[in-house]
């Protein structure tokens, strides 16, 4: 037996054959490309902003509790929430005796975006109208469809034991994922070995992402993950397991709808064809769900008002959809007047088809309602295109992506890239400064924004890109070499350089 | 010595039939459309 040298058992031989194919598969997925390009994924939470990621799939993202930020910007970030992770004031889980509670569920309108003061969102401005006795607990969160807004109902609100559930929709709605216009870190903590990994093996990830290894998928296409948890037709999904929660747990149901508001009207979102109704009342009387609309108790207070003002610049913040001060205030005595007709759930019968067929077609024409992913696959072939040289197909791919979606700061900034390399200097520079006004940290933009600058000899003014570029990224040896080059050409000498990590803006 | 060769030919096989299982389970996972579309995120 030794005189054949020694034989190696099944175990071992299995083992080192599975350690050999380890740098095999890695090899492969290299060179055959089957690995997603390493994006950084933050594993730590964005500390600029009230909102995280939610390991619940509907919800996609949420509000931090317990958050305090002095300088909130009142879209990224509010000045605080409460324990339980809501904009509003402090609430007990237990309902105090002879108190009444309303929760109002709702997505920007209600969380209060453009606000500053909680007593200025209009659940706090309804409480104080009411008057003790009454809670009105803000269960707003930015962006939330209507599935996400009733989802959060049932693993969060219903806890708090609400005599009446006020549903606030908007033209938005229809959308059938939660649109997070910025980045947010992961609502996973995983093993620092795993990271690792992650980041240096192509194998790796290869398998992660595509088998959802510690939530990978979710982290790389969250909005994909999120419109797949919410389905194809949000509205009628949620506005039946709105019914459903009501029936089994005894609360006074309501639909809000809320309007927007143009310079010279105060419009009603999705109207029904043929008829004078709104998608959402019919939805909600055949759920057997109470329903109003703002717009004419807003339209009233426009007209005693008078003046030239119009109603975007009288009750919003000028975006036409989010109230101002006033316009919450106005929304608050309407949502009063209308809480009586918050009657018990009725009996449900079919929605009108066309109401069904409408809402759907809607969620697929809202800019990114697609969950974004045929223009990811635009900007993905815009990069590959890019990457062979063929610069007109690429810059046509990119462009595809930004007409679906106007924000998305990625398909503008390489937009711009591939533009640069066609030597279409201002175009590229247009498109630079729109990624950059998009996602304002987003420094390959602002370093973009100088070099092109400074290939338009404009030295002088790439200084301020550049310096930002590099206070956002301290490392970065082009921003650095561009910089000094843009100084030089302007007649000054590079200083130190500014690192200014705090600085946002 | 041609035990230990045997032995090293049986570790080859099964680390390419291993690699070969892997890179094909992730070519039938795409067809059934598991790989996301991320973007490619910036390019400089």
């Amino acid at each position: 037996m030794m005189s054949r040298g020694p034989s190696l058992s099944g175990p071992v031989v299995a083992v080192l054959g599975v350690l050999l194919a380890l740098p095999l598969v890695e090899l492969a997925v290299r060179v055959t490309g089957l690995a997603p390009d390493l994006r950084f994924i933050d594993v730590t939470n964005d500390e600029s902003t009230v909102y995280r990621r939610s390991e619940n799939p509907i919800l996609g993202f949420e509000l931090k509790p317990d958050w305090r930020d002095d300088h909130a910007d009142l879209a990224r970030s509010y000045p605080s929430t409460n324990s339980s992770g809501q904009r509003d004031v402090e609430r007990t889980l237990q309902k105090p005796p002879g108190v009444t509670r309303i929760l109002v569920l709702g997505a920007s309108v209600v969380e209060g975006v453009g606000i500053r003061d909680l007593s200025d969102t209009i659940t706090q401005r309804l409480e104080n109208r009411l008057g003790s006795g009454t809670e009105v607990l803000n269960f707003g969160v930015s962006a939330y469809c209507t599935r996400a807004k009733v989802e959060l109902l049932r693993v969060k609100g219903l806890a708090f034991d609400p005599d009446v559930v006020v549903l606030f929709v908007t033209q938005n709605d229809f959308r059938n994922f939660n649109y997070a216009a910025f980045r947010l870190g992961s609502a996973r903590s995983r093993p620092p070995a795993v990271d690792f990994a992650y980041r240096h093996s192509a194998a790796f990830r290869a398998l992660a992402v595509r088998l959802d290894w510690f939530e990978y998928r979710t982290d790389v296409d969250p909005e994909g993950v999120n419109h797949e948890a919410i389905g194809e037709n949000n509205v009628v999904d949620g506005f039946r397991l709105f019914a459903e929660l009501a029936r089994q747990q005894g609360f006074r149901p309501i639909v809000a709808i809320w309007p927007r508001f143009t310079d010279d009207s105060v419009e009603d979102p999705a109207p029904l064809p043929g008829t004078d109704r709104l998608v959402f009342e019919e939805l909600a009387d055949a759920n057997g769900i109470a329903s109003f609309r703002f717009s004419p108790g807003f339209r009233e207070e426009w007209r005693l008002a008078g003046g030239p003002e119009g109603a975007r610049r009288r009750f919003t913040i000028g975006d036409r959809v989010h109230p101002n001060p006033y316009g919450a205030r106005v929304a608050a005595d309407i949502l009063a007047a209308e809480l009586p007709g918050a009657r018990p759930v009725g009996s449900a019968r079919e929605p009108a088809p066309a109401a069904v067929e409408l809402a759907r077609r809607l969620g697929g024409e809202l800019p990114g309602a697609s969950g974004a992913a045929d223009q990811r696959r635009d900007v993905n072939t815009g990069n590959e295109l890019l990457a062979q040289g063929r610069l007109d197909e690429a810059i046509a791919a990119y462009r595809a992506a930004v007409e679906a979606e106007p924000r998305l700061a990625e398909a503008h900034h390489n937009l711009g890239v591939a533009l640069r390399s066609r030597g279409d200097l201002p175009d590229a520079l247009r498109e630079f400064l729109i990624a950059v006004q998009l996602e304002p940290e987003l420094a390959e933009g602002h370093r973009n924004v100088g070099v092109t600058l400074l290939q338009l000899g404009r030295a002088n003014d790439a200084r301020r890109p550049l310096e930002r570029a590099l206070s956002l990224a301290p490392e970065d040896e082009l921003t650095r070499r561009a910089l000094a080059e843009a100084l030089a050409a302007s007649g000054t000498e590079p200083g130190p350089a500014d690192p200014r990590p705090g600085s946002t803006r | 010595m041609s035990g230990a060769r045997n032995g090293l030919r049986r570790v080859v096989i099964v680390a390419v039939v291993v690699a070969l299982v892997v890179l094909v389970g992730i070519v039938v996972l795409d067809h059934f459309g598991a790989q996301p579309q991320p973007f490619q995120y910036l390019l400089h």
